[in-house]
C-alpha cells in the first residue's frame, strides 16, 4: 500500500501523550475496545488516528480471502476459509479503514454487486467496509455525526464480531473483528451513551498550550505538507522502533499477570465512581495489563491502574448535572481520594 | 446575539474601510495563488458582507483572479449525495455498468466552492466540506460505489451575520475579510489594484522560527487553541513576502497575516484594559524592547507578562482597535450551543434522505426511493421468476424505503398574553413574572421568543421574534392592561406566526396566558357569544396544526372558559392560582421536550 509511505508518521506527533498511549495500547490489545478521541477542532485528533496505520505490524492472512481471515484461527474464519483444512497464506498491512460521512448501509455492510446484477443477472456478494476492516481498525471521524441507524448496525457487529447480511434471498456471514476508533467534537453534537460505552478508552484531546510545542507542530506539519515522502523517511526509524515495541508488547501480553490487590484497587475505583455495569472494570483490567506489557513488565502494577483509569472510565460516568467537570477530571479526583485514604491507612 | 440590526460599524480610523477593501483584494490574491501553485494548500476565505455592489465587485474580482478556474455555488439544500456523489442510476441502467455520479466537491476540484448560505447547512455537509479542505480528497462509499477522488479546492463562505457558521468549517477558512463597512467610493479609489496583476507566481517564502514564535504567542494570547489558524498565518506570511518580492518574511507580512487569519478568532484581548492609554504612548519604546527580545528568543515557553507586552507592542494599534471593537460582542460560549441536537422524525419537518426499513402506521414509504432501490435488481428477479408470468417491476420487502424528516433544532416560544382590562386588574403582573422567568431560560437555551398582546380591538405582535432578552423584558414591563379581549384574533396571529417560524426551520411552541373570556370577535365586533365561538374555532385550528401549546389560566377564580380553550387547542393546561412562576417555567420546559420528542 502506498498509504504508509505518505501518511503522517505517528512518531512525529508533538505532545498528545495520552491519545498516543491509548492508540498504542489498542494496537497492543485489540480486545481493549477501541479509542474515542474527543476534543476541540484543530487539536490533531484525526492526524494521530490516521498515523496509526504506520505503526501496525503486518498480518498473516489467507490468500485472496476478501475478509483476510487468520489462517491459524479456524473459529473466526469465513465459510470458505473454514471449510478448508490448509490455506495459502500471504502477508498484508493491517487494515485501517476510514468510514466517511455519508456512507450508506450497503457499502458499510456489503451488498449484492450492482454491476454483476445488471450485466449478468447474477447474485454476487460485494463485501463492504466491515469486511475490509476485519482484523484491523475502523476509523470514524466525526463519530457524532454518523446516522443513528448506521451506528446501530455498527454496534451490533462490533459486539458479535460477525457481520450477517440477508438480501435478495442471499445470506452471507463473515467475521468482522475490528478496533473501533472514533473522533469527534462534543460541541458538534452529543454522542449516544450506548456508543460511548462501547469504546474501551476515551481521551480528551487538547492543544498544547506551550509555545515551543505549538511552533514545533507548525514546523513539522509544514515540512510534511511540502514533501511528505521525505518527511516520512526522516521519521522512519523512530516509527519502526515504536512498531517493534508494539510487537514485543503483543507477545508479552498473554503472560502479564494482574494480581489480586490490583484487582481490588480496580473494583474500589469503579465503586467510588459509580460506573454502570462491569464493562468499565473489565476494560480497566485489560488496559492495565496492556500498559504493563507496553512497559515490558510481567505484572500490572498500581501505577498502571492509576495511569489507565482516566482513559478507561471517564466516558462511563453518570452525568451529574451539579458537577460539570470533565470525566477525566472527576476520575482523577476520585483517584486522589482513594490513594490519600490508602496512604493514611 | 442580538438580531436587531446593529448600527453600521463605524470605520475605525486606524483600520479604514479602504484598507479593509485592500485586505479583501489581497485575500483574493492569496487564494488564487494557492490554487494555482501547490507550494501552499488552497487558502479559503470567509467574507462578512451584505448583498450589494461591494460584494458583487469582490466576487467579480475573484472570478478574474482565478481566471481559468471555475466558481461552483453550493446550493443551500444540497444533500450528502449531491456533495460527495454516489451511483448514477440512470446511466448505470442504460450502460449496464456501474457509473458513478460526480459530487459537487469532485466537480469543484481545482476551483472555488462558494457557500452563500453557510448557516442553513447540515453539520454532516459542512463536516464533509471541512474534511475535503483538510485532506484534498473526498471519500465516497455510497450505493455500491466506492472511490476517493482528489479534490483540491478553496472555499469562499459569504456571511451576513457573525458567529453562525459551523465551527469546524470556520477553523479551516484561512482568511477573514469584512466588507460590511466598505463603501462604493472605496472601491473606486482602488479599482485597479496593482497587486492583483503583479507578482502572481512568486514562490511562497518560508516563515522563519522567530516569526513562528510570534505567531504561536499571538494565537495563545488571543486564546485561540486550535493549531490550524497558526499554521494558516505562517503560510499567509510566507505568501505575502513572496508577493512583495521579498526573500524573508517582514513585519508587515506578519501584520497582514495576523489580520487576515488570527484576529477574528480572538476570544480574549491580551492586555489589561487599564494599560490602554499608556501603551500607545510607550509603544516605540516597547517595540525596541521587543526586537531585543526577539533576538535572544528561543527559550520562550510560557507566556509571562513580558511576552504579552511584547506581543501587544508588536501588533499595530489598528489591530487592537479592530479587536476591541469586536469585543463588544462576547464570543459565543461553546458549551451552551445546541448544535447537533437535531432530531430525525418519520412524520414532520424538513425532508432528508430516506432509509431502508419496514413501514408502520407512523412511517411513510418513500415510493421513489423504493423504486430506485428495486430497479437495479429487476434483471435478477425476472430471471428467478423465469417460469412464472413476467412482471413489469418487482419490489421486495427489502427495497422499501421510509421517508424521514429533520426536526428543526431551534425553537421559538410565542407568548400570547391577555392584557385586557379584566386581567389587568388582578393577574397581569403575575403573568409577567412567569413570562419573564421563561424568557430568561429561553435565553439561556438560545431559543427565540415572540409576544402577542391581546387588548382592545385586536391583538398585536408587541415583540417580533427575537433572541434578545433585554428587548423582551423591556416590552414586557412596558405592557399595560386595558380594553377588551380579542382572544380569537390573538390565537389567529399566534398561529400565523407559528407557521412562519416553522417555515424558517424553527420549532414553534405557543404559550397562551388568558382567562378565556373573550369579548371581541374575530371581525372586531363586540359580543361575548360570537367572541367565544370565534376563539374556540381558532383554538381548533391550533389543535389541527399540531404545534405544542400550553394554556395558562389567569382568571381570578378558575373558570371553565380557559379550560375550554385549552381543550379546543388540545393543549396542556395549568391554572394560575396553582401556578407560580417556577411551575409555569417548568411546564414550558416540558412542552419543549415533548415538542422535540415528537
Amino acid at each position: 500500500m502506498t498509504r504508509r509511505e505518505s501518511d503522517y508518521p505517528f512518531a512525529a506527533i508533538v505532545g498528545q501523550d495520552m491519545l498516543k498511549l491509548a492508540i498504542i495500547l489498542c494496537a497492543v490489545d485489540h480486545r481493549l475496545g477501541g479509542v474515542l478521541a474527543l476534543g476541540d477542532r484543530g487539536t490533531g485528533k484525526t492526524t494521530a488516528v490516521r498515523a496509526l496505520a504506520s505503526l501496525l505490524p503486518q498480518l498473516d492472512t489467507v490468500k485472496d480471502c476478501p475478509y483476510h481471515c487468520d489462517p491459524s484461527k479456524s473459529s473466526v474464519q469465513c465459510d470458505t476459509c473454514g471449510s478448508k483444512q490448509t490455506h495459502d497464506t500471504e502477508r498484508m498491512d493491517a487494515p485501517v479503514v476510514d468510514l466517511p460521512l455519508g456512507v450508506t448501509e450497503d457499502r458499510l455492510l456489503g451488498a449484492l454487486d450492482l454491476e454483476r446484477a445488471l450485466i449478468d443477472g447474477v447474485k454476487q456478494f460485494e463485501p463492504g467496509l466491515l469486511a475490509k476492516a476485519n482484523r484491523g481498525f475502523l476509523y470514524i471521524d466525526e463519530v457524532n455525526l454518523l446516522e443513528d441507524h448506521l451506528v446501530d448496525v455498527l454496534l451490533d457487529v462490533a459486539a458479535s464480531g460477525w457481520n450477517m447480511i440477508e438480501r435478495e434471498g442471499m445470506s452471507v456471514k463473515h467475521p468482522s473483528r475490528f478496533v473501533l476508533v472514533g473522533s469527534g467534537n462534543p460541541e458538534e453534537g452529543e454522542l449516544r451513551p450506548q456508543l460511548l460505552d462501547r469504546f474501551g478508552l476515551s481521551v480528551d484531546v487538547e492543544t498544547p498550550g506551550v509555545i515551543k510545542d505549538r511552533v514545533e507542530i507548525i514546523k513539522r506539519r509544514d515540512a510534511y505538507d511540502r514533501d511528505p515522502v521525505a518527511f516520512v523517511k526522516k521519521w522512519k526509524q523512530t516509527t519502526s522502533k515504536l512498531s517493534n515495541r508494539i510487537k514485543k508488547a503483543q507477545a508479552l501480553l498473554e503472560s502479564v499477570e494482574v494480581e489480586d490487590h490490583v484487582l481490588q484497587l480496580i473494583a474500589e475505583i469503579c465503586i467510588a465512581l459509580g460506573t454502570d455495569g462491569l464493562r468499565g472494570e473489565l476494560t480497566l483490567i485489560k488496559a492495565s495489563r496492556a500498559h504493563a506489557a507496553w512497559r515490558g513488565e510481567m505484572s500490572a502494577s498500581i501505577e498502571d491502574v492509576r495511569v489507565m483509569a482516566p482513559l478507561a472510565l471517564s466516558h462511563r460516568l453518570r452525568r451529574n448535572p451539579l458537577d460539570d467537570a470533565r470525566g477525566s477530571v472527576r476520575v482523577e479526583r476520585a483517584l486522589g481520594e482513594i490513594f490519600s485514604k490508602r496512604d493514611a491507612a | 446575539m442580538d438580531p436587531v440590526p446593529a448600527p453600521e460599524p463605524k470605520p475605525v480610523d486606524a483600520y479604514s474601510s479602504r484598507e479593509q477593501w485592500l485586505d479583501a483584494l489581497r485575500a483574493i490574491c492569496f487564494l488564487s495563488h494557492s490554487l494555482k501553485y501547490k507550494d501552499t494548500p488552497p487558502m479559503s476565505i470567509r467574507v462578512m458582507a451584505n448583498a450589494g455592489p461591494v460584494l458583487d465587485c469582490w466576487i467579480e474580482t475573484l472570478k478574474i483572479a482565478i481566471s481559468d478556474r471555475e466558481i461552483f455555488s453550493l446550493p443551500s439544500n444540497v444533500d450528502i449525495d449531491g456533495l460527495v456523489g454516489g451511483v448514477d442510476l440512470s446511466s448505470t441502467l442504460a450502460l449496464g455498468r456501474k457509473v458513478h455520479k460526480q459530487g459537487l466537491l469532485e466537480r469543484a476540484d481545482g476551483g472555488v466552492l462558494l457557500l452563500a448560505q453557510p448557516t442553513v447547512l447540515e453539520p454532516a455537509i459542512t463536516a464533509s466540506i471541512a474534511n475535503a479542505l483538510d485532506d484534498h480528497q473526498t471519500k465516497t462509499e455510497r450505493d455500491g460505489v466506492s472511490y476517493k477522488p482528489t479534490v483540491r479546492l478553496a472555499c469562499v463562505v459569504i456571511e451576513a451575520d457573525e458567529e453562525q457558521i459551523s465551527a469546524p468549517l470556520m477553523d479551516r477558512l484561512a482568511m477573514h475579510v469584512d466588507l460590511r463597512s466598505v463603501a462604493i467610493r472605496d472601491l473606486e479609489a482602488l479599482e485597479c489594484s496593482p497587486e492583483l496583476t503583479a507578482a502572481v507566481g512568486e514562490l511562497c517564502v518560508d516563515t522563519d522560527e522567530n516569526n513562528l514564535n510570534v505567531i504561536a504567542e499571538t494565537a495563545l494570547a488571543f486564546g485561540i487553541s486550535s493549531i490550524r489558524p497558526s499554521q494558516q498565518t505562517a503560510q499567509l506570511a510566507g505568501l505575502s513576502a513572496g508577493f512583495n518580492g521579498r526573500s524573508k518574511v517582514e513585519k508587515e507580512d506578519m501584520e497582514l497575516a495576523i489580520r487576515l487569519s488570527l484576529l477574528h478568532r480572538a476570544v480574549m484581548v491580551p492586555a489589561a484594559p487599564e494599560n490602554e492609554e499608556v501603551r500607545s504612548e510607550d509603544q516605540p519604546q516597547l517595540n525596541e524592547n521587543n526586537e531585543l527580545d526577539a533576538q535572544n528568543e528561543g527559550d520562550v515557553s510560557e507566556i509571562d507578562d513580558l511576552t504579552v507586552e511584547a506581543i501587544m507592542a508588536n501588533l499595530p494599534t489598528r489591530i487592537l482597535d479592530v479587536l476591541s471593537k469586536r469585543q463588544k460582542t462576547p464570543p459565543r460560549s461553546s458549551q451552551t450551543g445546541r448544535v447537533g441536537q437535531n432530531k430525525t422524525s418519520f412524520k414532520r419537518g424538513r425532508p432528508i434522505a430516506s432509509i431502508r426499513g419496514k413501514p408502520t402506521s407512523d412511517k411513510r414509504v418513500d415510493i421513489l426511493a423504493t423504486l430506485r432501490a428495486s430497479v437495479p435488481w429487476q434483471k435478477l428477479r425476472n430471471a428467478e421468476r423465469a417460469s412464472k408470468a413476467w412482471l413489469p417491476i418487482q419490489i421486495r420487502a427489502g427495497d422499501l424505503h421510509l421517508k424521514r424528516f429533520k426536526k428543526p433544532s431551534e425553537s421559538t416560544t410565542i407568548f400570547v398574553v391577555d392584557a385586557s382590562g379584566s386581567t389587568a386588574v388582578n393577574r397581569l403582573s403575575e403573568a409577567k413574572g412567569a413570562v419573564e422567568m421563561v424568557l430568561s431560560e429561553s435565553y439561556a437555551r438560545r431559543d427565540y421568543v415572540a409576544m402577542i398582546a391581546m387588548k382592545g380591538r385586536e391583538a398585536e405582535i408587541v415583540l417580533p421574534v427575537t433572541r434578545s432578552l433585554v428587548l423582551a423584558k423591556r416590552t414586557l414591563s412596558g405592557l399595560t392592561g386595558g380594553g377588551g379581549t380579542p382572544l380569537a384574533d390573538g390565537l389567529k396571529k399566534a398561529l400565523i406566526l407559528a407557521e412562519e417560524e416553522m417555515r424558517k426551520g424553527h420549532q414553534p411552541s405557543l404559550v397562551i396566558l388568558t382567562d378565556g373570556s373573550a369579548n371581541v370577535a374575530l371581525d372586531g365586533g363586540a359580543g361575548r357569544e360570537q367572541a367565544n365561538a370565534d376563539a374556540l374555532d381558532m383554538a381548533k385550528h391550533i389543535a389541527v396544526s399540531g404545534h405544542a401549546t400550553l394554556v395558562i389560566d389567569v382568571s381570578k377564580l378558575v373558570g371553565k372558559q380557559a379550560k375550554a380553550v385549552a381543550d379546543a387547542c388540545r393543549s396542556e393546561y395549568i391554572a394560575m392560582p396553582f401556578a407560580n412562576a417556577t411551575s409555569i417555567s417548568s411546564a414550558v420546559d416540558e412542552l419543549q421536550v415533548a415538542n422535540a420528542g415528537h
